[in-house]
């Protein structure tokens, strides 16, 4: 999940398989209640997407009409990256940083383990540096852009395991 | 000739210019928000790249995504379509700066005509008619009242910024101007970011006419026709026609003369349209030129034959104009039908929502431009048009024939759309006879507002 400050919803789904949860699954109701607080909690947080996730199951949500404060630091959408691992994107269309300056160390290197709040990168857009952002705390297991490479807007930078 | 043109647009024109581009053999780019990942666009284009999310002011109007989009892609050239950043001069002079090639006109020709009280006196000075107002913006209230009393009412308030219908305000007396002339400048102000507003003659009953030129940049300027688009609500076109019809042949030259008189007189490159009123009496003045491609352009590519995008990414790329004046001829009569997610029986509310059941009309002499599919998401985000359903026949009468088969076929199911409204039009006495005026829209909606058919929801 993105900027929520929320612990992950368990969320019910049948997978087009039974129309009856699965045993030890939440009713449709505590679904319901579960997405309704993740939309409120949007309204208290910088995130426009937010993705709730429980094995194959997941719900979406993105708040369209919300502009990002001028100057307020961008929170990276963050995604499936496949494998229960989290990515970790680009906030704004511009040039990844692995480090906060030339020759200056990169902030992470795979294998470095992450909490959440802590920053993965930059990204530069016309000289305002965007810092990438991971809300998950866990292991880094894939750097998927280039120093300086130009990446677009919700690229995967970034591939975290959630611990 | 442009290697890749990255496409700063969404929607029909993104399709259309993609669909240029190939038979150019140009490489495409469409740049994208969030909320058209799934598009037609994206889909048809030799690459995308994602702008940002849904609201344009972070996507399709965001400079810097652009710029940067265009650096990752490799994008020699940027096709701004209508509406969004195509008549920012801005833009196009951030183009110029970086060497990137603005498939439009230059910065300093937007910047001309954009302002549209600047514009009225470079068409005066070209020796085109201006309508009786404010030779400058107003600088308040009573300098707008002293005017408006000089030229007499009713008369039209508009924002010096003004694009796409917004900006205007009729006052039809001296009692109605003060709190006009607030709204307008606090509207403009808010919308367009420039306040100044500008006053001129309101002409009642006339016809709105324009006439498409094409520039290259070796100053050669022709004109391909006018189009009468005269139904209209809000000041928003909603059925345009090539040529138009009822018009003297003698006024339609001066038109059509006038237009490049305008183009010429600031040395106009790339595709552009000189609009005017005409009045009752066959008066006709220059009211704006519109620096870009227009919706209803593919009208004039029907009747003439040229192809204006496949022409605006040439002269981009510096070739001289392949058509001559004389080799221009309207060959046909075109009509097109704006297709709006709106419900014209609710104030033109919008409706968004998914597209099921979608049938697009075909057979003879029918082109339809649009980026719909069955299962498309018609986004809340952005304008309202959803297909241009275009009529073209060797008489006026064989084409409204036309357009009124493929309006019957027409079915897009899942929202709301305003075709019930197109074919109302389509049963009127002066749309048929070609005798409309600029009110025709509040006529139909006054007969056939209420009344809807089914199997177009």
């Amino acid at each position: 999940m993105s900027g929520t400050g929320m612990e992950p919803a368990s969320l019910a789904t049948h997978n087009g398989r039974s129309a009856e949860p699965a045993p030890g699954t939440p009713a449709l109701e505590t679904v319901i209640d579960a997405v309704a607080a993740v939309v409120r909690a949007m309204d208290d947080s910088r995130a426009t997407r937010v993705r709730v996730r429980v094995g194959e199951t997941q719900i979406e949500v993105e708040s369209a009409e919300r502009e990002r404060a001028p100057g307020a630091p961008a929170v990276a959408d963050t995604e499936d990256g496949g494998g229960g691992q989290v990515a970790i994107s680009a906030p704004v269309v511009g040039v990844f940083y692995r480090g906060p300056g030339p020759g200056e160390p990169p902030f992470i290197e795979i294998g470095s383990t992450v909490s959440a709040g802590q920053q993965l990168g930059i990204v530069e857009a016309m000289k305002l540096m965007n810092p990438v952002v991971t809300d998950c705390a866990g292991v880094v297991r894939a750097i998927q852009a280039e120093d300086g490479e130009i990446v677009e807007y919700a690229q995967p930078l970034v591939l975290v395991e959630p611990s | 000739m442009l290697k890749t043109i990255l496409v700063a647009n969404r929607g029909e024109i993104a399709v259309r210019v993609v669909r240029a581009c190939r038979d150019l053999g140009v490489r495409s780019v469409v740049a994208y928000s969030a909320a058209d990942r799934d598009s037609l666009a994206v889909e048809l284009a030799d690459d995308a790249v994602c702008l940002g999310p849904a609201p344009a002011g972070q996507s399709y109007q965001d400079i810097s995504a652009i710029l940067y989009a265009c650096a990752r892609t490799g994008a020699d050239g940027v096709h701004p379509g209508y509406g969004f950043l195509s008549e920012d001069p801005a833009f196009a002079a951030t183009c110029e700066e970086v060497g990137l090639t603005f498939v439009g006109p230059s910065s300093g020709h937007i910047g001309a005509m954009g302002d549209k009280s600047l514009a009225r006196t470079t068409a005066a000075r070209a020796g085109v008619p201006v309508l009786p107002g404010s030779a400058a913006p107003v600088r308040g209230l009573a300098e707008a009242t002293e005017v408006a009393a000089r030229i007499g009412y009713p008369v039209a308030l508009k924002a010096v910024a003004g694009a796409g219908g917004k900006g205007i305000a009729v006052v039809g007396t001296p009692g109605e101007l003060a709190a006009a002339f607030d709204e307008t400048t606090r509207a403009a102000g808010a919308v367009l970011a420039d306040p100044r507003v500008y006053v001129e003659r309101f002409l009642p009953r006339a016809r709105h006419i324009e006439v498409q030129v094409l520039g290259d940049r070796h100053g050669t300027v022709v004109d391909l026709g006018e189009r009468d688009c005269s139904v209209q609500r809000r000041h928003q076109k909603l059925v345009e026609e090539c040529p138009a019809p009822a018009l003297d042949t003698a006024l339609r030259e001066r038109l059509r003369t006038a237009a490049k008189a305008c183009a010429r007189e600031i040395g106009y490159h790339s595709a552009g349209t000189v609009e005017f009123l005409v009045g009752a009496d066959g008066s006709a003045y220059f009211i704006e030129m519109n620096t870009r491609l227009q919706v209803e352009h593919p009208v004039t590519e029907q009747s003439t034959g040229v192809d204006l995008v496949e022409w605006m990414i040439r002269i981009a790329s510096g070739e001289p104009l392949g058509p001559r004046q004389e080799d221009i001829r309207l060959r046909a009569h075109c009509v097109e039908a704006r297709v709006t997610a709106e419900d014209h029986t609710s104030g033109w509310r919008s409706s968004a929502g998914r597209v099921t059941g979608l049938r697009l009309p075909a057979g003879p002499g029918i082109r339809v431009d649009t980026h719909l599919f069955d299962g498309y998401f018609v986004p809340p985000h952005y304008d309202s048009l959803l297909a241009k359903v275009i009529a073209t026949g060797e008489t006026r009468e064989q084409a409204l024939r036309r357009l009124g088969r493929a309006l019957h076929e027409f079915r897009c199911d899942g929202v709301r759309t305003n075709v019930d409204f197109h074919r109302a039009l389509l049963r009127t006495t002066e749309f048929q006879a070609g005798t409309h005026r600029l009110d025709i829209a509040d006529e139909v909606l006054a007969v056939a507002g209420t009344s809807g058919e089914d199997g177009n929801r």
